[in-house]
């Protein structure tokens, strides 16, 4: 199971995020250099530890609490399926240690997630995308997009840019991330 | 106990390096023995500069490591380190202390290890012996243990101090000038408590008070740094706030303490005599000058005018004993007092409590005789070979002459403490000048002088001369007969004398070898001598005619005491041994029979003729008034022998009394 | 609080510091319920550091008084000690001594000391084994003195302004460690730091000093809960009378070029609504603050009342 843990690119680490590799699912990133010094810091299956924390950032000076930004966050990971359901996430600590938050916080966000039907606890072995995570409800659903795109479309005024031009580049970003389980 | 090993090992442990220098150090006794020139040898330069440098640096090391160990920590508030630790403060600081300590004693030993080693001498000089018995080492002989306690007391002393200063000095706070006030009226405190001590020659007490405040300074000290540690921790204002309180609360208890020491000490009563070694009776018999040791106070012998019918008494800080003069009529004494400046004092004895009063008058030099007039208003003073007279109203003098001997020479060196001065009347001065023949190589003389106050003339009216051996002389109280006696050799020739010319009126005793003499209070002559086996009592007339003689028996020592009553003899008596005045009975002597009997055993007369020659006291209430032999004052009821005890004398049994036990004769 | 005693790690009890006539703290009370990273913020001179001294039974108050897991810190203090780890604002430790001589000196006063832990970190931190104290750099001091303070397994921690003088990298292993720790062995923790951004992260309560009292003391969430960056544009009715402005608990109001901008501490949906549409405010928007915001707000220069 050596071959399992999570490696930390100390080099990599500019401060405000951490990225993470893990043996089985995430190698390297095209571009990054080299793996230097490998340090256990959790182990486990963690095969949804990396996409997750590419996706899931809280800001803690955001005035919505950050257990709330957690949940959130990974609620809308796994109603938009970018985690799949069944696969482990992080461990409380792992998660805070990433994000230099109270694990009380995160434990928190995992508690309410985990009564809410989102996550599951199997014993011994960690916490898992519930098998039947029940999806965004349809009105959150849509707020949820049209607030995004209001942020979008406001930042795309700002920079002038044409509708074609913003409605490409959302394509664009569309096609990057579809792989990753986005409905294309 | 945990935090207080933990703290100890770490500050031991950080200081390794002070061993290995100590033992540098150690070997340089070595170095300095083998350089030239050195006047002593080898060994004892080695053994000498070893101990000389151990004790300096185990006293440098406390000084040093006091300051910093403590005082820098402190102030530098790097016990925060030590205080967010599960130590006890008490630890922290005890801690440091005991490190402070093992370091500088463990230093002192570990320099002087090397000259041990090499050879016993050090050993030996360290514990008090002298490795050359031909060389004097000083006295009295060290005691090993109370060096090295001592020694420890100092070091202990030193690192208190160091760590008090350097946390005072580096407080920087405005209150140290309130430590350095509080400071000033405790070393004040300290200072008047130790005068009067020394004033009063209480060096036993002195001594007593100063290792007691020593002890107590220590203590202070080291409470003071450990509340400091304990109370402030890492607050500097509240450190020096519970270094200064619990320094200053338990220095000025001390020095309270030290007062109240003193005063006690000093400030004594008849009641507080343990020991009376000494009386003079004042004429009317109402006061006696008493003095002898003091309970608890060993160095002390303290002086008293004493009214044993009332118990009111007066201190006196009299300088020479026994100098203390009455006046005929009882109604003034006058003294010397004054330990550097000799002031004679007077106190007027009419009081029921009298008070001693300055007169102004000093006299200079360390010999001198005082006198009162008849009436007590006068006052004569023989310093420095001059005579003078005053009148104590006013403070006038009113005559002074220089005393010349036979050559013309001031002073005459006649003996001092044999010479008598005596004021028979209120315009002349007698004085009666023994020229010892052990202090010039010539016979030895009494000459006779008088000084007429109006006219100032200073006249010689008589001369004995051709006296050998110890000469003493004894007027009486008008000064018209003089007893003179010598004894040379253990061979006694007594005499009754004119008081102004010195001629002979009667030989005293057998072929006049009378022991002892006295004049009787109604006139007339007693005298004591005989064989070891038959002693007798002679009574002669003013004109020496003998008038009766009593066979006292196997005598060997007699003292003449008071009457009773006119016509009776209190007398000493007791078999000739050692220490015989310890050893007196109380026996009444009929003057007309010659008929005596026992009135109490094992007591001495008060006033007793222990001078050869003396005054029986007249009737009145000082004439039952006797020594008990553990030093006590007892009244005597002449019928009966019982003894009231006025003043509780404890003196044991095999204690000697005062070796100098008085010869105060009664002169005035 | 609603906790009682047995649940609370420590408490200050209407605590009052004096130096002479200059008040460092004036009756000031809180708890800290067991398990729990309370952030006690303010100024340089707000008397964090004086409260701190009570806490650890260095000093004693002039009233009040400091008490951990229930007992007097003054009067207990070496006793308690065993159950604190403590980083002091300013590191200090026997200058001579080097980092592993005072590892071994701790580890003989702690009924469990954590030697290998004490290692680890001090390897992961790179701080020398054999340098003495004196001369580690400030940030190995510090590092030095969380690793000591975390080899007692503490069951409180507290860190007086941990990342002063840390750089980006030692403050992010000095968070790192205390997440493990609070993951681990769910520490309590008393926080004071400079660093808002950081405690905003770690502290689920907050205390906030000013001048020696206490502004603040609530859980974090309901504090940026109840604190908005109200702007809105002005018109002829001055909306700082207003009622509905009161209701919101303006702390500071100022001329802003486009209009007028409030701090305001009583913040809640209905509030706003209510500000939005009544007469005189136009435009009304509100924004979040951060907890630096909020601390500027309330101890800033023109900072008023909670």
């Amino acid at each position: 199971m050596s071959n399992r843990g999570i490696w930390v690119h100390p080099e990599l680490d500019n401060g405000d995020l951490v990225y993470y590799c893990t043996d089985t699912v995430m190698h390297r990133a095209p571009g990054w250099p080299p793996v230097k010094s490998r340090e256990t810091i959790g182990r486990g299956p963690m095969q949804g530890g990396f996409a997750m924390k590419r996706r899931l950032t809280v800001d803690p000076a955001d005035a919505v609490p950050i257990w709330r930004q957690i949940e959130e966050g990974l609620r809308r990971l796994v109603a938009s399926g970018a985690l799949a359901r069944g696969v482990p996430v992080p461990s409380v600590r792992e998660l805070a240690r990433d994000l230099r938050i109270n694990p009380a916080t995160v434990a928190k966000a995992y508690q309410r997630l985990t009564e809410a039907g989102v996550l599951a606890v199997r014993r011994g072995e960690g916490t898992f995308v519930a098998a039947d995570a029940p999806a965004l409800a349809s009105g959150e659903r849509r707020r949820t997009l049209r607030e995004g795109a209001e942020r979008y479309a406001s930042l795309a005024l700002t920079l002038g840019a044409a509708k074609q031009e913003a409605l490409g580049a959302v394509t664009t970003a569309w096609d990057g991330l579809g792989e990753k389980g986005g409905r294309s | 106990m945990r935090g207080f090993t933990a703290v100890l090992s770490r500050e031991l442990g950080l200081r390794k390096a002070i061993w290995a220098a100590a033992l540098v150090a150690g070997l340089l006794p070595f170095l300095l023995a083998a350089l030239p020139g050195m006047t002593y040898g080898y060994a004892e330069v080695r053994d000498a500069s070893a101990l000389a440098i151990a004790v300096g640096a185990g006293e440098l090391l406390a000084l040093v490591l006091g300051a910093t160990v403590l005082g820098r920590e402190l102030a530098e508030r790097r016990l925060s380190f030590d205080f967010a630790r599960p130590i006890g403060g008490l630890a922290i600081w005890a801690g440091r202390m005991g490190a402070v300590l093992i370091l500088s004693l463990g230093s002192a030993l570990v320099i002087l290890l090397p000259a041990t080693l090499a050879g016993g001498g050090l050993v030996t000089l360290l514990t008090g012996a002298t490795a050359r018995p031909e060389i004097p080492w000083y006295w009295p002989p060290p005691s090993p243990l109370g060096m090295i306690l001592l020694y420890v007391l100092n070091v202990l002393f030193l690192a208190a101090l160091a760590h008090v200063l350097g946390a005072l000095g580096r407080s920087r706070s405005p209150w140290l000038l309130l430590d350095a006030a509080i400071l000033v009226a405790i070393g004040l405190v300290v200072f008047l408590a130790g005068r009067g001590l020394y004033r009063q020659n209480a060096f036993f007490g002195l001594a007593a008070g100063a290792l007691g405040c020593a002890l107590l300074l220590v203590t202070a000290l080291l409470a003071a740094g450990a509340a400091q540690v304990t109370r402030g921790r890492t607050d500097a204002r509240a450190g020096h706030r519970a270094l200064s309180a619990t320094l200053w609360s338990l220095c000025a208890v001390g020095a309270l303490g030290f007062a109240g020491y003193a005063r006690w000490y000093t400030h004594l009563s008849p009641a507080d005599l343990a020991d009376i070694q000494f009386a003079k009776v004042s004429p009317g018999g109402q006061w006696i000058y008493v003095g002898g040791g003091a309970r608890h106070r060993s160095d002390l012998s303290p002086d008293f005018l004493y009214n044993p019918t009332t118990g009111a008494s007066l201190r006196l800080n009299i300088q020479w004993r026994e100098e203390l003069a009455f006046s005929k009529d009882g109604s003034r004494a006058a003294w010397v007092e004054g330990r550097d400046r000799r002031e004679i004092m007077t106190a007027g004895l009419g009081a029921a409590q009298p008070l001693a009063t300055k007169t102004g008058i000093e006299v200079a030099g360390l010999d001198w005789r005082l006198a009162l007039s008849p009436s007590g208003r006068r006052l004569a003073v023989l310093s420095d070979g001059t005579l003078s007279v005053y009148e104590l109203a006013g403070e006038k003098l009113l005559a002074s002459a220089r005393v010349l001997n036979r050559n013309g020479e001031n002073p005459p060196n006649e003996v001092f403490w044999k010479s008598r001065m005596l004021f028979p009347d209120e315009g002349h001065v007698a004085l009666f000048g023994v020229l010892s023949p052990e202090a010039k190589q010539s016979p030895g003389s009494v000459t006779i002088r008088r000084f007429d106050v109006a006219s100032r003339k200073l006249e010689t009216t008589g001369e004995i001369g051709g006296l050998t051996g110890y000469i003493f002389v004894t007027p009486d109280r008008t000064g018209s007969r003089l007893i003179v006696s010598q004894v040379d050799g253990g061979h006694w020739t007594t005499s009754l004398r004119d008081g102004i010319t010195g001629a002979l009126i009667t030989p005293l005793g057998p072929d006049g070898h009378a022991i002892r003499a006295a004049f009787l209070p109604e006139g007339g002559v007693v005298a004591w001598g005989g064989s070891k086996k038959k002693s007798n009592l002679w009574f002669y007339g003013d004109d020496g005619a003998l008038k009766a003689t009593a066979n006292l028996g196997d005598i060997g020592e007699v003292v003449f005491g008071s009457e009773p009553a006119p016509g009776e003899l209190f007398v000493g008596t007791g078999p000739a041994v050692k220490e015989w005045y310890r050893h007196l009975s109380l026996v009444s002597v009929e003057c007309a029979t010659g008929s005596s009997r026992l009135v109490a055993a094992g007591l001495a007369p008060l006033s007793g003729t222990w001078w050869p020659s003396g005054q029986v006291l007249p009737t009145g209430p000082a004439a039952f008034l006797a020594l008990a032999p553990d030093g006590s004052l007892v009244r005597v009821d002449p019928a009966t022998g019982r003894e009231t005890v006025l003043i509780q004398g404890t003196l044991k049994p095999k204690e000697s009394r005062f070796s100098g036990l008085s010869f105060s004769g009664q002169r005035f | 609080m609603s906790s009682h005693d047995g649940q609370k790690a420590l408490h200050f009890d209407h605590v009052s510091v004096r130096y002479g006539k200059t008040t460092a703290a004036e009756a000031v009370s809180f708890a800290v319920p067991k398990g729990s990273v309370f952030a006690l913020l303010g100024r340089n001179g707000a008397g964090k550091s004086s409260l701190i001294r009570c806490l650890l039974g260095q000093r004693r108050p002039q009233e009040g008084a400091a008490t951990i897991f229930g007992e007097d810190a003054w009067s207990n203090r070496a006793r308690l000690m065993a159950r604190l780890g403590v980083v002091p604002e300013e590191p200090d430790a026997p200058p001579d001594m080097t980092a592993r001589q005072l590892a071994a000196f701790c580890s003989r006063l702690y009924p469990s000391w954590d030697g290998k832990g004490v290692e680890t970190r001090l390897r992961r931190f790179a701080v020398p084994g054999d340098v003495p104290f004196a001369r580690l750099s400030k940030g190995q001091k510090g590092q030095l003195a969380l690793a000591l303070a975390l080899g007692s397994l503490p069951e409180l921690l507290v860190l007086d302004d941990p990342t002063l003088g840390l750089d980006v990298v030692a403050r992010k292993a000095l968070f790192e460690e205390l997440v493990d720790e609070l993951a681990e062995r769910g520490t309590t923790v008393l926080l004071t730091s400079h660093d808002l951004a950081g405690v905003e992260a770690m502290a689920d309560r907050v205390g906030i000093l000013k001048e020696g009292r206490l502004l603040v003391d609530e859980p974090l969430d309901d504090l940026k809960a109840r604190f908005r960056r109200v702007s809105f544009g002005q018109s002829d009715v001055t909306p700082h009378g207003s009622d509905a402005m009161k209701a919101l608990d303006p702390l500071a109001l100022k001329q802003a070029s486009w209009g007028m901008e409030a701090v305001v501490s009583g913040f809640s949906e209905e509030a706003f609504a209510r500000f939005a549409e009544a007469p005189g405010a136009s435009d009304a928007e509100a924004s979040p603050l951060s907890l630096e915001e909020i601390f500027i707000a309330l101890c800033g220069e023109e900072g008023g009342r909670p």
